[in-house]
């Protein structure tokens, strides 16, 4: 406690200290600055649905994201059991979320795949770090950049898109949307409280003689189911 | 300490770096061109970044007590560290009583720059760097040479032989085994490392969201799997809203790693996740220094991209260690008066041919080649007086000499007369003054550009036009 206070203490000094110079400093320059405005680009593929698409197969392709577009829900479950067979994934951690209670989504896999175990909801991040795949529903597509936008309130939930080596992600059709500004721009107001991560491709590096490699701490391989329905 | 000049001549004649920064830095050249060409208009993107920034660093004073009240409401503990020491002491006290005996640090510049990781060792805390770049460089005991790429200094043979003598990774220059071995030897690191230290790119004063951009995935699991999480930034970090933090994750992946996007962008919520405990150590150590330095505020706008240290063509030459401290290339020469330690050597501020091919790629339009001018000028005070005012003196009658016609012609005819009656007080002088140490002065020319130009115009022509030549 006694560290505590004094560690206050200090901080509270410095924090006077430095607004103290920057307050100093602005009054003798003063105001400057002015509206920044939006990035354009020069691909921009506005609302319509089609374009959308096309925009975003283009950057899922170049950015190493698996995609497998499904007509409906109904082949969803079968699209996923196929592609968890053929990986030979044994143990599977499935965020907790609404869509996939709805689809059933736990007993649909397990009925089509005896083998296969799941990660219990509510288990430590220890147990998640030891799916072979992690599913995942998300909030949004961005076309621009090939993004999926996750959000999760708890660790072990980031942890599902994050330790397993191989990340499947659920999104429908008309979660796509032109690029980040525009997304923000339709959330006036919006503070997340929760974590929101932006993912655009399986993790990377290119640290050694700017090599590419595909997988180092996060997954190696990131498919997203997109749903037209 | 070592002449610059020697230890510049020993990089050039180091082929394996020169080999090392000629194919990394052209192709990461390319890919920044390639990512550039899909913006409207790079110019225009530059401008909306730049104000994003300005407006940020301008407002500094009210969007700091925004972040921190958004923060601290929500339970994020918010210190403030005027230097490096203070910095460092805060977080040493964070692991000290939370009896930390592991820490996993993501890559960030500010860490780098205030020294955290000897500071954590010295108070008996393992730190694990974990992007890979920053890990390879701290098994060899070396500094990183770019802030994106810390071990672009290095082959893959290199990496792979420190690899194998310091973690006994199988031997090996093929990049892929190498990154994929290293990260398996980190995964247990993660789990049971008991606080994870990241960066901020951006700290959003609005929500109090931070926001973290990374490709490998160490810093998510860094924050997701430790139970502390210290995220160290500078003061300068701040932007506005998260509009602001959209329109420059639009320009930095693109000018840094030339990517469109990076593989992970986290935007962390103010309130820490249930059974973690989150810090925010802002730092300053120099940074309310520069926002007081008249026009150098402007390298407060910097967001770390690293695209002016890969366009320059010094940079490209003698790598990143030359420049003595955590920022090299363009970017550390402007920052050096301010966050640089004591003992970065002020001469950092020649290593520029003031080409301005930073400031062309600089996403936040900042004004690298005139601020290293003005870097030039603080660094000024560091150099022998007596070398200064003979150079002042130089430039002055240069400037007379160039303002005029008459007195142009008079100059020349002057050097001519120079040359031949005291060619070696002149050749001492020049010498003196650093111009010809390391290339031949060259003699006045026989024949004036200008008449010579006149005289090929008439060739052209076939007529003498007096007024086409123009002065030189
Ligand atoms: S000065 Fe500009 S180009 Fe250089 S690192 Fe900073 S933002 Fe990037």
């Amino acid at each position: 406690m006694t560290a505590d206070r004094g560690r206050q203490r200090r901080t509270g000094e410095a924090r006077e200290e430095i607004l103290g110079r920057l307050e100093t400093a602005y009054r003798a320059a003063g105001e400057g600055g002015g509206p920044a405005g939006r990035i354009a680009y020069a691909l921009e593929p506005g609302r319509d649905p089609e374009m959308l698409l096309a925009v975003a197969r283009e950057r899922f392709e170049s950015q190493e994201i698996g995609y497998h577009i499904l007509p409906g829900f109904q082949s969803l479950v079968d699209s996923v059991a196929n592609h968890l067979y053929s990986r030979q994934a044994r143990l599977v951690a499935l965020q907790p979320c609404g869509l996939f209670d709805r689809l059933d989504l736990r007993h649909g896999l397990a009925r089509r795949l005896p083998d296969l175990r799941f990660v219990d909801a509510g288990s430590g991040l220890t147990d998640v770090a030891r799916a072979d795949v992690g599913i995942t529903a998300c909030e949004a597509v961005i076309a621009q950049t090939g993004t999926i936008v996750l959000s999760a309130t708890k660790r072990e939930e980031l942890g599902v898109s994050l330790l397993g080596g191989v990340h499947f992600c659920i999104a429908t059709v008309d979660q796509l949307t032109a690029d980040l500004d525009s997304w923000l721009a339709g959330r006036p107001g919006w503070a997340p409280d929760e974590a929101t991560v932006l993912i655009s491709g399986p993790s990377r590096t290119a640290d050694i003689e700017k090599t590419v490699v595909i997988g180092v701490h996060g997954p190696w391989k990131l498919s997203l189911f997109l749903v037209k329905e | 300490m070592a002449d610059l000049r020697d230890i510049v001549r020993e990089k050039l004649a180091d082929n394996a770096l020169q080999a090392a920064l000629a194919r990394a830095l052209g192709i990461v050249r390319g890919k920044r061109t390639a990512a550039v060409s899909e913006l409207a208009s790079f110019e225009d993107a530059k401008a909306v970044a730049a104000a994003v920034r300005s407006n940020a660093v301008q407002r500094l004073k009210d969007y700091l007590p925004q972040l921190e009240a958004r923060l601290a409401d929500e339970g994020t503990h918010v210190l403030w560290a005027r230097d490096a020491a203070e910095a460092c002491r805060m977080i040493v006290d964070i692991a000290r009583q939370r009896s930390v005996r592991r820490c996993v640090m993501s890559k960030s510049m500010v860490a780098e720059e205030i020294g955290l990781e000897a500071a954590l060792k010295n108070a008996g805390t393992v730190v694990v760097q974990s992007d890979l770049g920053e890990r390879v460089v701290q098994l060899a005991h070396q500094k990183p040479s770019h802030i994106t790429a810390p071990c672009l200094h290095l082959s893959a043979a290199e990496v792979g032989r420190i690899l194998h003598e310091k973690s006994g990774i199988e031997l090996s220059s093929d990049p892929e085994k190498l990154s994929r071995a290293v990260a398996r030897t980190l995964r247990p690191v993660f789990l049971d490392a008991q606080m994870a230290v990241s960066g901020v790119n951006f700290a959003v004063a609005e929500t109090g969201n931070l926001v973290l951009v990374e490709n490998e995935g160490n810093g998510r699991m860094g924050y997701t799997m430790a139970p502390v999480h210290v995220a160290v930034t500078g003061i300068e970090k701040v932007v506005g809203t998260l509009a602001d933090a959209a329109a420059l994750l639009a320009v930095l992946p693109r000018s840094a790693t030339g990517q469109r996007a990076t593989c992970y962008v986290s935007i962390l919520p103010p309130r820490p996740f249930p059974g973690q405990e989150r810090f925010l150590v802002l730092v300053d150590n120099g940074r309310s220094a520069a926002f007081g330095a008249g026009p150098m505020r402007d390298v407060l706008r910097c967001i770390r991209c690293g695209a002016c240290m890969n366009a320059c063509p010094v940079y490209e030459r003698v790598g990143g260690h030359v420049y003595g401290w955590t920022y090299p290339g363009p970017i550390g020469i402007v920052l050096a008066p301010f966050l640089g330690p004591q003992e970065v050597r002020a001469e950092i501020s020649d290593l520029c041919s003031l080409c301005g091919a930073c400031t062309e790629v600089c996403p936040v339009g900042i004004p690298l080649d005139r601020l290293i001018v003005l870097a030039r000028g603080l660094s000024h005070s560091c150099r022998p007086a007596a070398v200064v005012k003979r150079e002042r003196s130089a430039l002055e009658w240069f400037g007379r000499a160039m303002g005029g016609r008459v007195s142009y012609r008079l100059s020349h005819l002057g050097h001519k007369l120079a040359r031949a009656w005291f060619p070696k007080k002149l050749a001492r002088t020049e010498a003196e003054l650093g111009w010809s140490g390391v290339r031949t002065a060259p003699g006045p020319a026989a024949v004036l550009f200008r008449s010579r130009f006149k005289r090929r115009a008439a060739a052209e022509d076939g007529t003498a036009d007096e007024g086409s030549g123009g002065e030189v």
